[in-house]
């Protein structure tokens, strides 16, 4: 920010220098000293124009990876953002997006699944080998993208001590995405012999409302199992 | 996700509210919705579960009423029937808390006491060496509660710390001598007995490592002047007990059987002679405050806050050593301040509908099994 403040107010004294020229101009003040003005004030005047264009070439080979650890800070996770930006991982989910939308025909469904949950294993791995802090991981399972949801379920699957009820019973209620239900039952199953008598109920309360978990064998299968473990 | 805690009215003119859907007391979980009473058109549906007590939307009413099929209390009701009304989400987060911390499953809660005390008999054992304590202190006579004083501010400034840090000292002792009481009684099973003995020689360790006593000489003086057996054993026995958590100011994994919410479970309730009988655990003197708002405003005096500052004391993290705890760090005045910042914190803070402060208080004297009175707890 102080940057771009900087920047401008750069600009700024380089148009007044251009404007003090030209009076001088105006009034016949031909002195070489007006022409060395001249051009520092067009120098000082281009710098906010060429300033953005050179930021964009300085990271251009970046700015996948940056835009997305820039949009997990703004969650207000940088410990997790840059863990997540060591490990390579925001750079995979970039190129998941760009699959995801080269493939969105349904007959790829289930390519875009298994890719899916590939990056939920790889940040399931990140999560047993790093620790990363609770609050910042359900700040970005709360107010994330989808697949940013998807991708915390992950790093909970790896680490149980990530997650708790509330992350389960809202990726099972209010799911983004089907895949986003399958691994909250997923963790359900990884959190359960630690559950209460009344998370489970809640859990099983949220898996009951949702119509769609009946018709689908994977997600079915996972609520029955969890129903029969006592 | 953001949710909507404003109740508002709608265009029909039916008032909405907070109203609590379904609800696992014990386990403090709950689902909530916003909507008309007695209805099931909810507007939102959150769910609650501790510790952080963060509303989690749920989109659909049906998964809250999904749950009262699975042992959830169904809404909750006045003693006229009528649900009761909540003005805020933060007013069903504080229900929901203190219904989970009058469960005794919070702070220095374990449900069950790890093994079984002969009641306290008020004003007699450990009571009457607090009664005398109690009768020396110039702060004896002190109200310190005041209506709105959450931070303790009004009992920092009529009580000096010293004076606090030795009452809660010697109601610790106080503890000490029911329990070496109990011990001599004889009436204790055989099995029992054991796991008291073992039980005690931890809970001196406990108070120990939560610097209790400045200095270990005031612990022998107390030990010898009253004869407590297990505080022999412990200060001359060869096992060593005391060396140990000197270096690590915790006992050591072999010497430990019960965990510290066990101990402050089981621990007894030292009463003074016109306190109700029926509080005769500590952890109750912790957990009513924690649950009830109108606690202190009906045991206002300083004698009546010393168990809850002991309860709390032990209920905070120990010191690292007794060496930091003896000298070098945290001491005992420190560690009696930190008790009252964390009852500041953890003491109710919203204020709830009148009809949910009398089910809850209710609630909470229910699980000592005897109705709220307005002597002295």
């Amino acid at each position: 920010m102080s940057t771009r403040v900087f920047v401008w107010l750069t600009g700024l004294a380089g148009l007044g220098l251009v404007v003090l020229v030209c009076v001088q101009a105006v009034r016949k003040d031909e002195s070489g000293a007006l022409v060395a003005l001249a051009l520092v004030g067009a120098a000082l005047l281009a710098i906010p124009l060429l300033y953005q264009r050179l930021e964009s070439l300085k990271v251009s080979a970046m700015a996948v990876e940056l835009t997305l650890s820039k949009t997990i800070v703004e969650l207000g996770a940088p410990k997790a953002a840059q863990l997540l930006e060591r490990s390579g991982l925001t750079g995979m989910v970039e190129s998941y997006e760009f699959v995801r939308r080269e493939l969105a025909n349904s007959e790829y469904e289930n390519a875009r699944i298994h890719l899916q949950d590939a990056l939920v294993n790889q940040a399931a791995s990140l999560s047993r080998t790093q620790k990363l802090d609770p609050k910042e991981v359900h700040r970005i399972f709360r107010d994330g993208s989808p697949l940013l949801r998807v991708l915390m379920l992950g790093l909970m699957e790896g680490d149980p001590s990530l997650a708790d009820t509330s992350v389960v019973v809202s990726a099972i209620a209010t799911s983004r995405t089907a895949n986003e239900q399958y691994h909250g039952l997923v963790l359900a199953k990884h959190l359960w012999r630690n559950f209460s008598a009344g998370e489970r109920a809640a859990v099983l309360s949220a898996a009951d409302a949702d119509p769609r978990i009946e018709h689908d064998p994977d997600r079915k299968t996972i609520v029955e199992e969890l129903r029969a473990t006592p | 996700m953001e949710v909507n805690e404003t109740p508002v009215v709608e265009v029909n003119e039916t008032p909405l509210a907070w109203y609590l859907d379904a609800w696992a007391v014990r386990d403090g979980v709950a689902f909530a919705s916003m909507r008309p009473t007695n209805s099931v058109g909810a507007r939102n549906t959150v769910f609650l579960s501790v510790p952080d007590l963060q509303p989690t939307p749920v989109g659909r009413i049906t998964t809250a009423l999904g749950a009262t099929r699975r042992g959830f209390q169904a809404g909750l009701r006045d003693d006229a029937g009528e649900e009761v009304a909540f003005g805020s989400l933060a007013q069903v987060r504080e229900m929901v808390r203190r219904g989970y911390l009058a469960g005794g499953l919070g702070p220095g809660g374990a449900a069950t006491p790890a093994f079984p005390l002969p009641p306290t008999v008020p004003g007699v054992g450990g009571g009457a060496y607090f009664g005398d304590a109690v009768a020396e202190s110039a702060a004896a006579g002190t109200r310190w509660y005041e209506a709105g004083d959450r931070d303790f501010q009004v009992l920092r400034q009529r009580v000096p710390m010293t004076e606090l840090t030795r009452l809660v000292q010697q109601y610790a002792e106080a503890t000490i001598l029911e329990w070496e009481l109990a011990l001599r009684s004889r009436a204790l099973a055989y099995d029992d007995h054991r796991r008291v003995q073992w039980g005690l020689r931890e809970w001196y360790l406990m108070l120990l490592s939560h610097a209790i006593w400045a200095e270990t000489s005031e612990l022998e003086h107390f030990v010898y002047a009253h004869d407590c057996s297990i505080g022999h054993q412990l200060l001359q026995g060869s096992d060593n007990w005391i060396g140990t958590l000197h270096l690590s100011g915790r006992p050591a994994h072999e010497q430990r059987r019960f965990s510290d919410q066990a101990l402050l479970q089981s621990a007894p309730c030292p009463l003074l002679s016109h306190w109700n009988p029926q509080m005769s655990r500590l952890i109750y003197k912790l957990l009513l405050p924690l649950s009830a708002a109108g606690y202190f405003l009906n045991n206002p005096g300083v004698p009546e806050l010393i168990p809850t500052l002991l309860a709390a004391v032990l209920s905070t993290p120990a010191s690292p050593s007794l060496h930091t705890a003896f000298g070098d760090g945290i001491g005992s005045e420190e560690m009696v301040d930190q008790a009252l910042s964390w009852l500041a914190v953890e003491t109710p803070q919203v204020e709830l509908p009148p009809a949910a402060e009398m089910l809850i208080t209710r609630y909470a004297w229910d699980q000592l099994g005897t109705p709220p009175r307005s002597v002295p707890g």
